[in-house]
């Protein structure tokens, strides 16, 4: 499994440091399939059928809908990357200072025993503070959803570490939420898009 | 279903599905309107009865089933809300027509969500798991996404995707604290059990479940330092959605604050002196941004701050007098955004601007909104005989009991500041004018907006004078903040 893990992180990374927003966007699909894919094993190594029905929502709500919400929001502007509020070098260094404490804190994790847990949850910790990272340093509104999206699967993987005392209802009532804040995310977005093209077309018209 | 399960439900499914309906419907504003209307106070009825069950059989609370745990608190909740909202309507009927007259066409589903964002909300205060309370909480605050960006230009929007990003992340934090507790206590953590769950924990691990508490509810509440969305999505949203936002929405971070982190800080004083030092930032930085605003309803975004800070401050104490008068002032608050935002609102439909200078540019003509705007600057200040200085005095002498003197003189001060600033403009506005100015003939006031504006600012003298009137409900919530702590 944690091979599975480290490729999820590698994707994440690649998302929220990849200047290039379509880039960025199609990196959240191998993401959201390797959440999909860690599901069915626990579900099938456990023996726990509702795994499968939530890596089936997750297939079309993490895989399908997101990403190509996305895309959607790239076609009324520019695929570059505003300038960020941390330029890059350092925020790959704010990313590994940002992880080392989130290893530490993994650590102390251990001492209060997560057993079989750990790399659901290790996976899952990281995702949320890189993703937590990207949203203080970013201007650009495409990948600020980007780092709510991967703060958000890294949740989901912490939440899933713990299915098995939560229950099935609350994750489903999560990923509703979490549809409804990404359509409304969309509706907002492409709106503020589009002005800003017909704003941008006005100009040129006043100029010419 | 027996009678008394269906007046139960009617309490959060009555506006959601009247919601639904005023938005399948696509009727007129005033179609849209009459129908919230009719939710809300089914809403209201609603509220009542359970009130009504729980304080003439003396319970403490009520739990139709395993999922709902309803409490004096969970009632003074939706009380509050549920008449915020009416008020709301009426003004939106006026707003709509003549300030977003642009959007008049969607106003079926300015009110549909509307509708649904109350009833999350009422959902919210009736669920016994924190899992649940957070999925409705995260929904009532996705939807007044919508309302914030009604108005459609750039500005509206930006503040609505500052607002849902920064809400969205912020309680995510809350969730995390949640899914915490839960993992080590290895039982649902519900409102009714948390503070047995509590007690299994390392303390460090408690310490960190009430930090993501605290960090989840502060950026629902808007206090600083998370309070980044507020000033902004209070400005840009239609006036009668920022009374909503400030009465209803932020009201429910409070609502997490009193059940989640009040808990923690009865249990470790680390935790109270946490969010004693992060609200004494709020009151203070709040009352000291308010001095340099230009617009009028970000300079009464910036006392709100100020003031939310007194409440958190307060429901923290572990004393009944903090608790009280944590409640009082929470309620207070609503009252107070109610009448200095409603009066903002009508100048800035009698003169179409926000900007302080803009509207000075006129001769003022409605003395009742200079009434009520006066009457609310003086309630921010805590002056009598407003309920307000009822509140603000409890909570001084408390913070004083505790030992917490500093903090009862930051907080005292505070309130002076954001008089001060609110005095600045209502001066500025009404009385400081040169003869030569011209009267905007153009625009009569709507009755309504003088009758919404008037009734916060009314409420506040009288339950200043007769405080009595609403005591048993505030008692009721302050002892069911306490219930849960033991």
């Amino acid at each position: 499994m944690d091979i599975i893990y480290i490729i999820f992180l590698f994707f994440t990374f690649v998302a929220g440091e990849s200047r290039n927003l379509k880039f960025a966007s199609y990196s959240l699909i191998p993401q959201g399939l390797l959440i999909v894919l860690s599901l069915m094993i626990v579900g099938y190594v456990n023996n726990l059928s509702h795994f499968y029905v939530i890596a089936a929502v997750d297939l079309l709500v993490r895989v399908f809908l997101m990403p190509a919400a996305l895309i959607i929001l790239l076609r009324v502007r520019l695929q570059k990357e505003e300038k960020p509020a941390i330029i890059h070098p350092l925020s790959i260094a704010l990313s590994i200072v940002l992880l080392s404490v989130g290893y530490k804190f993994i650590d102390t994790i251990k001492i209060m025993n997560f057993p079989n847990i750990l790399s659901f949850f290790t996976a899952g910790a990281t995702a949320f503070i890189y993703g937590m990272f990207l949203f203080l340093s970013k201007r650009d509104m495409v990948k600020m959803i980007i780092s709510f999206f991967i703060i958000e699967n890294g949740i989901h993987l912490i939440l899933l570490s713990m299915l098995p005392k939560v229950g099935k209802a609350v994750e489903f009532g999560l990923t509703i939420n979490f549809i409804v804040a990404v359509i409304f995310f969309i509706y907002i977005t492409l709106r503020y898009n589009l002005l800003s093209v017909m704003e941008f077309i006005n100009k040129i018209k006043k100029e010419s | 279903m027996n009678f008394e399960t269906f007046v139960f439900y009617l309490n959060f499914a009555a506006p959601l599905l009247i919601g639904a309906l005023i938005f399948l419907l696509r009727g007129s504003l005033k179609l849209s309107a009459a129908l919230s209307i009719l939710s809300v106070s089914m809403a209201i009825f609603s509220t009542y009865k359970i009130w009504q069950k729980i304080s003439e059989e003396g319970l403490k609370y009520l739990q139709p089933n395993k999922l709902f745990y309803i409490d004096g608190f969970s009632i003074l909740m939706q009380f509050m809300i549920e008449f915020v909202t009416i008020f709301v309507i009426f003004f939106s009927l006026k707003e709509i027509s003549k300030l977003y007259n642009h959007r008049k066409n969607q106003s079926h589903t300015y009110f549909s969500i509307l509708m649904l964002s109350l009833g999350f909300m009422n959902l919210a205060f009736s669920f016994d798991s924190l899992f649940f309370f957070y999925i409705a909480l995260e929904l009532s605050s996705i939807s007044a996404v919508y309302l914030i960006s009604f108005n459609l230009d750039k500005n509206s929007l930006r503040a609505g995707f500052i607002y849902l990003l920064m809400v969205n992340v912020g309680i995510l934090f809350s969730l995390l604290g949640i899914v915490l507790i839960n993992y080590n206590t290895a039982t649902e953590v519900t409102i009714s059990n948390i503070s047995q769950s509590i007690t299994f924990l390392n303390k460090n691990i408690a310490l960190l479940c009430a930090s993501l508490f605290i960090i989840g509810f502060f950026t629902k509440a808007g206090l600083m330092p998370f309070h980044l969305w507020l000033p902004q999505a209070y400005a840009e949203a239609p006036t009668a959605i920022t009374v909503f936002l400030a009465g209803a929405v932020t009201k429910i971070g409070f609502y997490g604050l009193g059940r989640t982190v009040t808990v923690f800080a009865f249990n470790m004083e680390e935790v109270k002196i946490l969010v004693l030092l992060m609200s004494s930032l709020s009151v203070f930085l709040g009352a000291f941004l308010a001095f340099n605003q230009k617009d009028i309803k970000k300079l009464i975004a910036y006392c709100s701050i100020s003031e939310m800070g007194f409440i958190a401050s307060a429901l923290i104490l572990n004393s009944y007098a903090g608790k009280f008068g944590g409640v009082f002032h929470l309620f207070n608050h609503t009252l107070m955004k109610g009448a200095l935002f409603f009066s903002a609102g009508a100048l800035i439909y009698l003169h179409g601007s926000r900007k302080i200078e803009e509207i000075k540019a006129f001769k003022p003509k409605a003395s009742a909104i200079m009434i009520s705007f006066f009457i609310g600057a003086l309630a921010v200040g805590g002056m009598p005989p407003f309920s307000s200085f009822l509140s603000s005095l409890t909570i001084i002498f408390a913070l004083v009991e505790e030992k917490f003197i500093g903090l009862a003189f930051i907080l005292a001060l505070s309130g002076f500041i954001s008089l001060l600033a609110l005095l600045r403009s209502v001066i500025s506005i009404f009385w400081l004018k040169e003869d030569n100015l011209a009267a905007n003939t153009n625009v009569s006031l709507p009755k309504i907006l003088i009758i919404c504006a008037l009734f916060f600012a009314l409420t506040l003298i009288a339950l200043g004078i007769y405080p009595e009137f609403l005591h048993s409900l505030f008692h009721k919530a302050t002892l069911a903040i306490i219930n849960i702590n033991h």
